[in-house]
């Protein structure tokens, strides 16, 4: 057992939180180990820990690493479910070893998340409405398409959240557009969240601890987008153990390795995984499918002295579409390529003074994409490519019992290389090149809160200021940040906020639909920033005896300088794309509603949304006010796990999401053409957004069979077996016009793009 | 072992190609019917009026049947007025959905007004347009460069331009054996913008037309309202992809209580059977 005064990032804010509760912060140090089976030496996940003498309660993580803050007298209380508790001194707790629990009997017991401290009481206690965790353990139970868990499609199972088109990553939350949700990783921004063109996202779920959702009530140390926060946080790495873990499935395979280099100390994980769908569709039908994807995680955690832990996180990821073949008579070479992918670095450096502690963070990311196609002498390039290199610092200072402040700073220069189109040959006379404009933008923020608790009253007021400087024009925005919350008693809560955001860098995107090539487009002098404001009002009943959180929300979200592309701008390979940026304004509204339970054989969530989002823009629709593209009115799931015994699962996903708005064709007129040769037919529109694809529901289910559990087996395996779309009932992606053969007319149709898909995946954890 | 692998992926796959039914659509509006105003004129008739109504996307009906489409939306037995410096005229109904002014002066520099009643709502239909001085070639030539990948129309003109700033259109139509009407001409525009009152070379090519050895091919010139070239533009006919990937529109149109284009420009038409210059052969 090792003591350090480690704070790592995302427990920083529920820490200090429950420093509340605690004895004087200074007298106090922090209690860091892993807690493991006495017999088989397997680490015991989510074990609970408690300090009897301050109340302080926490949770171990997936790896078994606790951590505890207390005196060297305080009396520390380790339980887990199906083992016997244990009571020891704070002092007497090993420095390096691993904390054994003994089984009540010789058998490993049915793992348990404690109930104490489960994501839903964890948001219940938090002061700030509108946030919601998920952490690896849910998402790996859950169905899901392909096999693949992805934390980004769960995301959209929450209130507030809604999904794009099928084999979308893109997600839209409380009526915002989808790149108005930043999401990170470890701190640095992620522009690409999918693979396989969205079907599937770029977090190894291998690699990945938790993720935090905020729709709402947003720190003041966030900032850069209007709609959500999702801040994913890669898995904490085990000292003590070498782990190896990963997934074999259909169209890909995923393998992470922790390995303890200085044992409590120093520890590095590998993680990777790539598809091999092209090389499955090579073997069962000798077809070549040119197409790929991979990524990989490196990340290292080095626990320098008991207050001071340095972290360094490297992502890698690629999507790569390369066809060469030959055209023409002369069998001229051709070919066609398209690589889209992240790269990512983190470097975070975590120290704990005496009365204060330190987060430092600097962050590099890069995101392009770029295509090549040929033919003789013809070629098209086009390249884009934004790069962030950022600095965060955030200091937390307690000031008594029942106040703290939280402050920092954070810059970001961001340099966007816009649309880079290289066209030779014959095709240049017909595609105009572009040389690209690369901007450079220099974001910057400082931001405070004060944290306080008065009786039943707790609050957060802060303040964010940030700006941005991009060729000669500055932009500053105020964005306060208000948290509320009062316990009317210890089981019923209210929650209300207020948050104002700002954004720099928009991501412009068709209004019918988005591509991963769309544009990310900063500022500028004519572009202006987007800002949100945004008020919630909450309540939240804790039932403690089924240990279910059930919360309802309002909320009023008031957004001004959206981004849409002007009528009729041609949207692909347009050099001159900026020329269609229009500005306007939008609101959204709406009730959120969930009920939550993270322990049991039974678990789960029930959510549903009822909201409406609209906008309007002096040029687009005659300045009439029109429905969001994502409008969509109700929205719920049901989210269910159920474990039948020590190796049997079930899970459920259903959800029902009303339909996106459209605009279709749905009028002709002809009139001559220009050389009056002929008659030139020019489609009919009906009002913006007007028209309602049909609602989607959609059953998912998986069964998940755990190898037999036997003490000292170090070798762990399940096997998932997943129906996606169980009842086979398309998602509408748009409105097309067919021909029916049957009637001799045309009619329209909504097709779908994903029918009832099996998949089976062996999972598997190696310990040792 | 192997095979036993193969045939549960290979279900798996026969499982996944499941694709779900398309769902129907039962909200898509119907536009509203109205009257359609095109006009063209043309050297010999010179004004034409083309009068057509709108359709339901849902009645295009297949491609082999677009000139009956076509043919079914003309409108005809209406009275169809032309007012030039108080003067009116009355358009002849020479065939279904076709008014032809044969006596209508031709006056550079004044304003020609359209007017009929529109039968879907009985109220009266209006446009007006400026006639445009004409400007033709003052010298056009055209060669045809055919290689592997396209066959090239290579345009080079001179016209001589008038004072004031000009809009122009050059069109280039194809005419085959297999020449129909849904196939629009390439249509290059482009102004006197640093020429003002000059004569003016340009060139231009026009890609992707299928020329075949034999074809005629017709090219066009015309001194048009910036508004025309704004519509033309947006229509965007010289761009690749335009339409098919851009963002929703609702074209503008110059006419009052109904849609289409009324403008009153002259072109000056040429044709050619053109030489070739096969490069690549």
């Amino acid at each position: 057992m090792s003591i350090t005064d480690r704070l790592y990032i995302p427990c920083i804010i529920g820490s200090l939180t429950l420093l509340l509760i605690t004895h004087s912060a200074s007298s106090q140090s922090r209690i860091e180990g892993t807690l493991a089976d006495a017999i088989t030496g397997q680490v015991l996940p989510f074990a609970s820990i408690q300090n009897l003498n301050s109340g302080y309660v926490s949770v171990a993580d997936s790896s078994g690493i606790y951590h505890v803050l207390a005196n060297p007298k305080d009396s520390i209380a380790f339980s887990f479910i199906g083992y016997d508790k244990l009571h020891m001194l704070a002092a007497q707790i090993p420095e390096n070893e691993p904390l054994l629990l003994r089984p009540t009997n010789q058998y490993l017991q049915e793992v348990e998340v404690n109930a104490l401290r489960s994501p839903s009481i964890e948001q219940f206690d938090k002061i700030r409405p509108s946030m919601h965790t998920l952490r690896k353990d849910v998402i790996f139970q859950l169905p899901s398409m392909a096999g693949e868990p992805d934390f980004i499609k769960v995301i959209t199972l929450m209130p507030g959240a809604s999904k794009g088109i099928e084999g979308s990553n893109d997600f839209f939350v409380r009526g915002g557009a989808a790149d108005q949700n930043l999401v990170l990783l470890d701190g640095a921004t992620v522009y690409n969240t999918g693979h396989l063109f969205g079907f599937l996202s770029v977090f190894n779920p291998s690699a990945i601890g938790e993720v935090n959702i905020m729709t709402g009530g947003f720190p003041a140390e966030y900032g850069g987008r209007l709609s959500s926060i999702i801040d994913i946080r890669s898995k904490e790495i085990s000292k003590a153990q070498l782990r190896i873990e990963g997934g074999i499935g259909l169209i890909s395979s995923r393998v992470s390795a922790e390995i303890p280099i200085i044992k409590d100390k120093l520890a590095v994980q590998i993680a990777g995984r790539r598809t091999y769908a092209d090389q499955v569709v090579t073997l069962i039908g000798g077809e070549e499918l040119p197409y790929y994807f991979y990524d990989m995680n490196v990340n290292v955690d080095y626990a320098l002295n008991k207050t001071t832990r340095l972290h360094y996180g490297f992502y890698f990821g690629d999507d790569v579409l390369d066809y060469t073949g030959a055209r023409g008579s002369n069998n001229d070479p051709s070919g066609t390529s398209f690589v889209i992918g992240n790269l990512i670095q983190t470097l975070s450096l975590e120290k704990e003074f005496h009365r204060f502690s330190s987060t430092t963070d600097l962050t590099f990311t890069r995101f392009d994409y770029k295509i090549n196609n040929y033919y003789q002498d013809n070629s098209l390039n086009v390249v884009s490519d934004i790069e962030d290199l950022g600095l965060k610092q955030k200091v937390t200072l307690p000031l008594s019992e029942n106040n703290k402040l939280h402050m920092g700073f954070s810059t970001i220069r961001r340099s966007v290389n816009t649309n880079l189109i290289d066209v030779e040959g014959e095709l240049a006379e017909v595609i105009p090149s572009s040389g690209g404009d690369v901007i450079n933008v220099f974001e910057g923020a400082i931001f405070g809160e004060w944290e306080f608790k008065q009786g039943k009253f707790e609050g957060i007021l802060g303040a964010r200021a940030s700006a941005a400087l991009v060729e000669g024009t500055n932009y500053w925005q105020p964005e306060p940040r208000v948290a509320l919350r009062y316990a009317i008693d210890p089981n019923w809560a209210l929650k209300a906020s207020y948050t104002r955001m700002s954004q720099y860098i928009h991501r412009v995107s068709s209004s019918s639909f988005a591509l991963p090539t769309d544009i990310w487009y900063p500022v500028d002098p004519v572009v202006k920033p987007q800002t949100a404001n945004q008020w919630t009002l909450g309540v939240s009943k804790l039932m403690p005896s089924k240990e279910i959180v059930l919360s309802a929300e309002v909320y009023y979200k008031q957004l001004s300088n959206l981004v849409e592309f002007r009528e009729g701008t041609n949207l692909v390979l347009n050099p001159d794309f900026r020329n269609g940026l229009l500005q306007g304004n939008g609101e959204s509204y709406g009730f959120e509603w969930l009920l939550r339970k993270d322990v049991g054989r039974l678990r789960g969530w029930l959510s549903y949304t009822l909201s409406w989002s609209h906008r309007t823009f002096d040029e687009l629709n005659k300045g009439l006010t029109f429905p969001a593209r994502y409008d969509r009115r109700h929205n719920a799931a049901l989210v269910t796990n159920y474990s039948l015994n020590d190796r049997w699962s079930f899970s459920m996903i259903w959800e029902f999401i009303s339909g996106a708005k459209f605009t279709p064709i749905i009028g002709y007129y002809a009139i001559p053409n220009a050389s009056a040769t002929g008659a030139d037919l020019i489609p009919i529109y009906p009002d913006r957004n007007s028209v309602r694809l049909a609602n989607t529901h959609r059953l998912d289910l998986s069964i998940i069979l755990k190898g037999k559990q036997k003490p000292g087996r170090k070798w762990q395996g399940d096997w998932q077996f997943s129906l996606y779309n169980v009842y086979n009932r398309a998602t509408p992606i748009a409105i097309t016009i067919v021909y029916d053969e049957n009637t001799n007319a045309y009619k329209y149709e909504q097709p779908g793009l994903l029918g009832l898909l099996p998949s089976i995946t062996y999972n598997f954890k190696f310990i040792k | 072992m192997r095979i036993g692998f193969l045939h549960i992926i290979s279900l798996l796959i026969v499982l996944s190609a499941c694709l779900p039914d398309p769902l129907s659509v039962d909200d898509v509006p119907i536009p509203e019917n109205t009257v359609v105003v095109g006009s063209q004129n043309l050297p010999e008739q010179f004004l034409a009026i083309a009068i057509t109504k709108n359709f339901n996307a849902l009645d295009g009906g297949r491609e082999d049947d677009y000139e009956e489409l076509v043919s079914s939306l003309l409108i005809d037995s209406l009275d169809v007025t032309i007012e030039v410096l108080g003067e009116s005229y009355e358009l002849d109904n020479i065939e279904l959905g076709l008014y032809v002014g044969t006596d209508i002066p031709q006056l550079p520099g004044e304003t020609y007004s359209l007017s009929f009643e529109n039968p879907f709502n009985q109220n009266p239909v209006r446009a007006s347009a400026a006639m445009l001085p004409f400007v033709g070639f003052d010298s056009v030539g055209i060669f045809v460069e055919i290689n592997e990948f396209d066959s090239i129309v290579n345009v080079s003109m001179k016209l001589q331009d008038p004072p004031g700033p000009n809009w122009y259109m050059s069109n280039v139509q194809l005419i085959n054996e297999e020449f129909s009407v849904n196939v629009n001409p390439f249509t290059e525009l482009f102004t006197d913008a640093g020429q003002d009152g000059e004569l003016i070379n340009y060139d231009y090519r026009v890609f992707f037309r299928d020329y075949a050895p034999g074809d005629t091919v017709l090219v066009t010139l015309a001194n048009i309202s910036q508004e025309y070239y704004d519509f033309l533009d947006l229509r965007g006919t010289r761009r690749p992809f335009a339409g098919s990937l851009g963002e929703p529109i609702n074209y503008p149109a110059n006419i009052e209580n109904g849609l289409g284009y009324f403008h009153m420009h002259i072109p000056d038409v040429r044709i050619f059977l053109p030489g070739f210059d096969n490069s690549e052969d």
